[in-house]
Formats: structure tokens, sequence, C-alpha cells
């Protein structure tokens, strides 16, 4: 049955009949019961055999410690003297007479804190859980502590830049890290003698990192940073590292990879965009390190608003053989707003090709505004955005202009164009106009409101214009004329 | 929001997590069904989402960033659920093959009919973005900052995943 067109008051009842959809009754049971046996940080099973006091309760206790092994998790006792402890996806030894802390706490400032470890004592009012009670603690004399955790970033390990004379780059566990010796930092609230940290990167990425930062007081500060380093040295993923085989086929294996990645972005762009979409990622080159042509619609960050001309490289190499990089290289042409413009992505590969990390510099600048055939249907659409862009801020100024340009309307004003509220509704004559900009670069939109004078209150006029790109961006608007009564 | 429960909830009382859940399950389960199209898809969709969301919470910074940040998990999941869904061959039955056997019915209840079906022909994108949009009544701001994309894009996005809707629901009328 066909009703009116599909309008937004007829695709809001649509997706208001969905809305009646109540979930299974038995929903909430079963994820609660999914909740309780996901559970929500790593426990730590204590190293027994270990432990001298342990040693006295004879044949019973071994037999204890034997189904302790059997348990499902439960982890192998570290070397003597020394506990064991697996987190977030590292293990390592540490001595037995320091103390851990593990409730899984709330994310940071500092990233994802994972356990504490070290001979500090807490303060006995501390809540277990309140990681900032924790921080709040100064070291006292003859004490370390350490505090291991976990921080996703936008930079790689490798792009990452040194702190001069504190930091050096180095391999820990098999994994590209940076090593911070910031020794004794003058007015250190913590009154650390000496500050350590690494920054290690995990085998699922490089711009994940597992980090750890120690901090010890004196007398005897040579030996507890012994005991940290001793701790550091036993660390080791629990998952495989990544490796990139230095096999003759290689190359061309590496050259595949990177085909299969910008084609998977391009599919994720015509996901988005539709199928018939042609996006940057189909400027594929035809051999890597040659440069590929195409006239696209879609960049990295959308609709670019028309066609433009792009120029684009592609290259790949393998980093410490851990991960491919494939850098990809656009350069906006014709039918751009900028030509010239430059955008650069950089993906990081596991060897087998999962895309690791993603980070992009630059941009494709949305294309010309059209001045031919279905100029007006364009110029149409990109007010349209717009003015639904303004109008959420400010919907009872912007609210009040027709979306087809050359329109007239009368509606109630109670807000000026930069937000303000009046206390007086004001009926005005809104209409919206736009006509091309010189250069093409965009449309001038020109917002006129007019309205009667009205017992004390003048009649008056005011008008905004603004400049709206091809995609419906738009930039600030200038307001000229009288103040809304 | 009740901040509390979200912060009682992040230092692991399961308590607090069940109220939350209990507050939110019947929205989650219809942004789920308006993206995935599909009731069994819908239930995993929501459940994954709230495991998700223990699982995670002890790594949300600001507790005031719940309900967007559990938006998020929530599109995360129902794009694995399709395309798990994918993979196992699920066909889309178009609205017109669903609608002969019902009927003259309620208009909006055709409609809702029609929507689902046309949404199975979007891609898991549009869908999310159309949802967060036209069912939840989501601001454009926070429709990218639960996306992860910039103002500009969602704005693009949301022009094209309803043009191509409009496309969808045309085809099967």
């Amino acid at each position: 049955m066909s009703q009116h067109a599909w309008d937004d008051e007829r695709l809001g009842r649509a997706y208001t009949s969905l809305a009646g959809h109540q979930p299974p009754r038995d929903l909430t049971t079963g994820i609660m019961t999914a909740v309780r046996a996901s559970g929500q940080v790593h426990r730590h099973v204590p190293a027994f055999a270990t432990r001298p006091r342990w040693l006295a309760l004879g044949a019973a206790a071994v037999l204890v410690v034997a189904l302790v092994g059997f348990v499902p998790g439960a982890l192998p006792p570290g070397p003597r003297g020394h506990a064991h402890l697996a987190v977030g996806g590292i293990e390592l030894d540490y001595p037995s007479h320091w103390t851990l802390h593990d409730q899984g706490w709330a994310a940071t400032g500092r990233g994802s804190p994972w356990a504490i470890l070290g001979t500090l004592p807490w303060d006995p009012g501390c809540d277990a859980g309140d990681i900032n009670c924790y921080y709040r603690e100064k070291l006292q004399p003859g004490t370390v502590t350490v505090t291991i955790g976990g921080f996703a970033s936008n930079v790689t390990i490798l792009d990452t830049d040194l702190e001069n004379a504190i930091s050096r780059r180095a391999t820990i566990a098999g994994m590209p890290a940076i090593v911070y010796d910031r020794g004794r930092v003058p007015g250190n609230y913590y009154e650390a003698d000496l500050d350590l940290g690494w920054q290690i990167a995990s085998p699922e990425s490089p711009a994940q990192f597992v980090t750890i930062q120690a901090m010890m007081r004196g007398p005897g500060v040579a030996e507890l940073r012994r005991d940290v380093e001793a701790v550091i040295a036993s660390l080791h993923f629990t998952r495989p590292l990544p490796s990139i085989p230095p096999s003759p086929g290689s190359a061309v294996h590496a050259v595949r990879i990177a085909a299969e990645a910008l084609l998977a972005r391009d599919v994720e762009a015509r996901e988005s965009a539709g199928e018939d979409a042609s996006s940057i990622y189909s400027c594929l080159p035809e051999s890597l390190g040659g440069s590929g042509r195409a006239t696209v619609a879609y960049g990295p960050g959308g609709w670019l608003g028309g066609p433009i001309h792009v120029e684009c490289t592609a290259t790949i190499e393998s980093i410490q053989n851990l991960w491919w990089r494939v850098t990809f290289f656009v350069v906006s042409g014709d039918g751009s707003t900028r030509p010239g413009a430059r955008y650069t992505e950089t993906m990081w590969l596991t060897p087998i090709g999962d895309r690791a990390t993603t980070s992009d510099e630059g941009e494709v600048p949305p294309a010309l505004i059209t001045s031919g055939p279905g100029a007006a249907a364009a110029a149409a659409r990109a007010v349209a955005i717009a003015l639904d862009n303004l109008g959420s801020s400010t919907p009872d100024f912007y609210g009040c202009f027709p979306r087809e340009p050359g329109a007239s309307r009368t509606a109630t004003i109670s807000t000026d164009p930069t937000g303000l509220t009046h206390y007086r509704a004001t009926r005005a004559l809104c209409s919206t106009r736009v006509e091309p900009k010189a250069d093409r670069s965009a449309w001038r939109l020109i917002l006129t409101a007019t309205w009667k004078a009205t017992g004390s209150a003048p009649a008056g006029r005011l008008v905004a214009t603004l400049d709206v790109d091809a995609v419906g961006q738009s930039g600030p608007p200038i307001v000229t004329g009288d103040p809304i009564p | 929001m009740d901040r509390t429960l979200v912060e009682r909830a992040r230092d692991g009382d399961m308590d607090a997590f069940e109220a939350l859940m209990k507050e939110r399950i019947d929205r989650v389960y219809r942004l789920s069904l308006a993206i995935v199209a599909n009731e069994a898809d819908a239930r995993d969709a929501t459940q994954e989402a709230f495991v998700a969301a223990w699982r995670q919470l002890p790594r949300l910074r600001d507790a005031d960033r719940f309900e967007a940040w559990l938006s998020r998990l929530v599109v995360n999941s129902a794009r694995m659920a399709l395309r798990a869904r994918r993979r196992r061959g699920v066909r889309e039955i178009p609205a017109h093959e669903i609608l002969s056997g019902l009927g003259a019915r309620d208009p909006s209840i055709d409609d809702g009919v029609r929507l689902t079906a046309a949404l199975g022909r979007l891609g898991p994108d549009q869908r999310a973005i159309l949802a967060l949009h036209h069912l939840e009544d989501r601001p454009i701001a926070e429709i990218a900052s639960i996306l992860d994309i910039p103002l500009g894009t969602v704005k693009s996005r949301l022009f094209t995943a309803r043009q191509a809707l409009v496309r969808a629901l045309g085809d099967d009328s």
C-alpha cells in the first residue's frame, strides 16, 4: 500500500512502531548469568609453595597446592622467593615479600591500572578499590611501589618522541619499548629518590602499551632498583609475539597485504556511503611505489559534496619484523576547493594483515560547488544540512528559515542568531536566499528575518550571512541589522 | 543518570550494574533491533553489549559519559552480530513477502515491517546512524561522539543513509 512519500513524519512513525518491541523476558537473567561468568579483573593466585610459613603445614598443604594447580586458570609458582602475577596479557615474577593490589580500578589519567606491587603500606583507612587513595600515599624510607597498567594511544611506540636525557628505546619481552629514568625529581610529591618507567608495545598493536612505573625511596635504593629490574626482566606476554618471516616470498606477501588493507578500507567506505560510491581508497596504484588516479566522491570523513580528482601512492614497510606499515598518500586535484591538499593515512598491520592501528594527517577538502545542471538541487541539499546543523543549537532562530532556497515563511523567533534567548516571541517573515561564490568554494547563504512593529517594539530586519560548502559545512555567520525586540 | 550507580558498578558492584542494566535494557534492545533488524540477533547483541560494558567499565574514566559509551558498545555489538549473520548466510526476506501474508492492517505497523525489511538492505553503519537519529533522537554532536567520527561526517553519512533508506523503502513498496 502506498501512502505519502517517506517524509520525516512517516519515517518517524515507522521507527516508533519499532520502539514498541520489548526484549524477551528471560534476557535480563541471561545477561546477568553471562556477566557473572565473565569477571571484571584478573585475579592473582598466591605462590603458596614459596612462602616459608606455608611449608610447616606439611603433606596436607602440599595436597592443597596440588589441587590448586589443577584449577583452570591457576598459575604455576614463580622462582623461589618470588610470587607470580598474570594480568592484562602479561606475566611476571616479583619478590614474595611485596604486597599485591589488583582490585580492578577505574581508568584514570594514567591509563587503566591493573596492579600495584611493592613494599609501601597502604593507609588502612583507604578503601582498597580507591586508586586515588593509593595515589595520595607518599613513600616511606626504604620502600618501593610499582604501578602496572595499560594504555591505548593514538601514537605508536615507534612514533613516540623521546624525552631528552631521561628516556631511551629498548626491547622488553621481545617488543619495542621506551625506558624512562627520571632519577630523583626535585620536589617530587612522593619523596622518591628514584623514578623509573617502562612503556612497552603490546603484541596486539604498536599503539597499545603496557606501562610500568616504579618509584623508590632510600635507604637501599640500589637494591630496590635491582628488584624492580628483575621484575621487568621476568616480564613476558602470554600471547605469541608478532613475527614477519624473512622469507623470499615475504615481499610478494607484503604487497598482497597492502592491497587487501586498502581494498578493505574501500569496502568500509562503500558500506557507509553506498555501493556505487567512489572513495579515495579506490585510487589504488597499479604497483606499490607507483601512483594511481581516480575521480572520487567520498573522502576519509565521508561525502565530499561532488566529484574531485585525486592522485595517490602507497608504500609498505616491514617494521622491526613485527608489523607492516602501509602508507597511503592522497593529493587532491581538479574539482577540489583546495587542489594540492594532502592526506596521509598510515595503517599498521599484523604479520597476517589484521589492522592494528590507523592514523591520519591532513585532509581531503570538499569539492567545488557545482555550477551546471543540478546546481539548484545541490544548493538545496547543502543548505538543508547547514540549517539543520545550525538549528540544533539555536532552533528558535535558524528554525524559522525554510530549507528551500528562494522560499519564505512566517514563524516565531525568540532567540537571536547567537543563541541569546529573549523573553518575548517575535512574529517574523523569514526568507532563505542562496548565491554561488565567485570562486565556487561555497554558496553564500543569506537569511533575512523581518518583523513589523507591535506595541512599543519597533519594526526591524536582521540578516545572517554565511558560507556553506558543498557538504553543508558552514562558516561563522555575519549578522547585521536590528536587535530582535 | 545515576552517577553513583555507574561508579559503584565500575568498582565491581554487580547489584549496581544489574540496576543500570534493567533501566536500560529496553532502549538497548530496541537500538540493537533497529540495527540488526532481527530479533534473535538483537537479543545476542544486547547481551554482548552489557557483558562488554561490565568487563570494560573499570576503564570508563568519566561516569557521566556512561550513556554515550554504552551506546557505542551497543552499536559495535550490533555490527558484530551482523557480521556473524553474514557468515551464517541468513537471507533477508523482502517486505512485500512479509506483507502479503499479513493482509490489511494498521498502516504504521506495515510501515514498521517495511522499515525493518528496508534496513536489512543497508550497511551496518547506515543502520546505526539512522537508528541513533530517528529512533533515539540523538543530537548530531552526540552521534559523532558515539560513532567516534567528526560532526561533518555524521551529517554527510546521515544524509546518504537517509537517501539509501528511502530508496530501499521505495523498492519494497
